[in-house]
């Protein structure tokens, strides 16, 4: 991915907080014209809609964790990319392209290579640490069984898959 | 699993649709807290299992729907091959234990 798609990305995180918006709008409205199809008024309807929908911003995190996992797996395979490239410069025999980018001076290719090492261990330890987070929060979805006792289950039954 | 069931069955569905869906087929033993859905149809979306696009619904309103992937079809069949051997084993003992 170029730098250029990289810049995009960034300006990207902006529209993609507006579709999760949108999108948590839509599944609130529709539960609370139900609602309001049941009998309640609209402000206990909108109440309601939102408590069963749970903390708005704690879902847009968690959806924007989802979707930085690969963009950050991608990011670290693009420094491995920057930094062969870096490695055959030194080598000599290099595509046109790597030596117009990269500054021949040893000094400053081994800053940039020092570089590379330093931005690649940090995305990989922000990509473990955020994985980890999502792993042990499981992001299943969670159902619960409603009319316990005429199908016989607990009230405290949880099924998850 | 279910999720990719009912857009299997059902094609593209937003989210509440989803859900309700959920309920409905489960003959309303199952409803499906809403807060754990999104992410997941999220990570699901990432692991190119569904796909989601912008579509207006009959009331002309905009709405992310999800749809199934070959991807996502193929792992539909790979968790039911799963659970079901695990409910019949369970089953199994069930009965004859």
């Amino acid at each position: 991915m170029s730098w250029l798609s990289r810049l995009i990305n960034v300006f990207r995180a902006a529209a993609v907080n507006r579709d999760l918006d949108e999108e948590l709008r839509f599944h609130l409205d529709a539960r609370v014209d139900e609602l309001m199809r049941q009998g309640l008024t609209p402000a206990d309807a909108e109440a309601r809609a939102a408590r069963q929908l749970g903390n708005v911003v704690r879902l847009r995190e968690q959806s924007h964790e989802v979707k930085l996992v690969p963009w950050l797996a991608e990011l670290g395979q693009t420094c491995d990319t920057a930094s062969a490239c870096s490695g055959s410069l030194r080598a000599s025999p290099s595509p046109p392209s790597c030596r117009s980018r990269v500054p021949s001076a040893p000094a400053t290719r081994l800053f940039l290579k020092a570089g590379h090492s330093v931005f690649k261990e940090t995305v990989a330890l922000f990509a473990d640490d955020l994985s980890r987070r999502i792993e042990s929060r499981g992001d299943e979805i969670v159902a619960e069984p409603v009319g316990c006792q005429q199908h016989g289950l607990r009230p405290d039954d949880l099924l998850t898959w | 699993m279910l999720v990719l069931k009912i857009l299997v069955r059902r094609g593209p569905l937003h989210g509440y649709a989803i859900a309700t869906q959920i309920e409905a087929m489960s003959d309303d033993v199952l409803r499906v807290m809403e807060g754990s859905l999104y992410p997941a149809l999220h990570r699901m979306e990432e692991a190119g299992w569904i796909k989601a696009r912008w579509a207006q619904t009959e009331h002309q309103r905009r709405a992310r729907v999800y749809e199934v992937t070959a991807a996502g079809r193929k792992q539909f069949d790979a968790e039911e091959v799963r659970w079901r051997a695990v409910t019949g084993a369970v089953g199994h003992i069930l009965k004859h234990a």
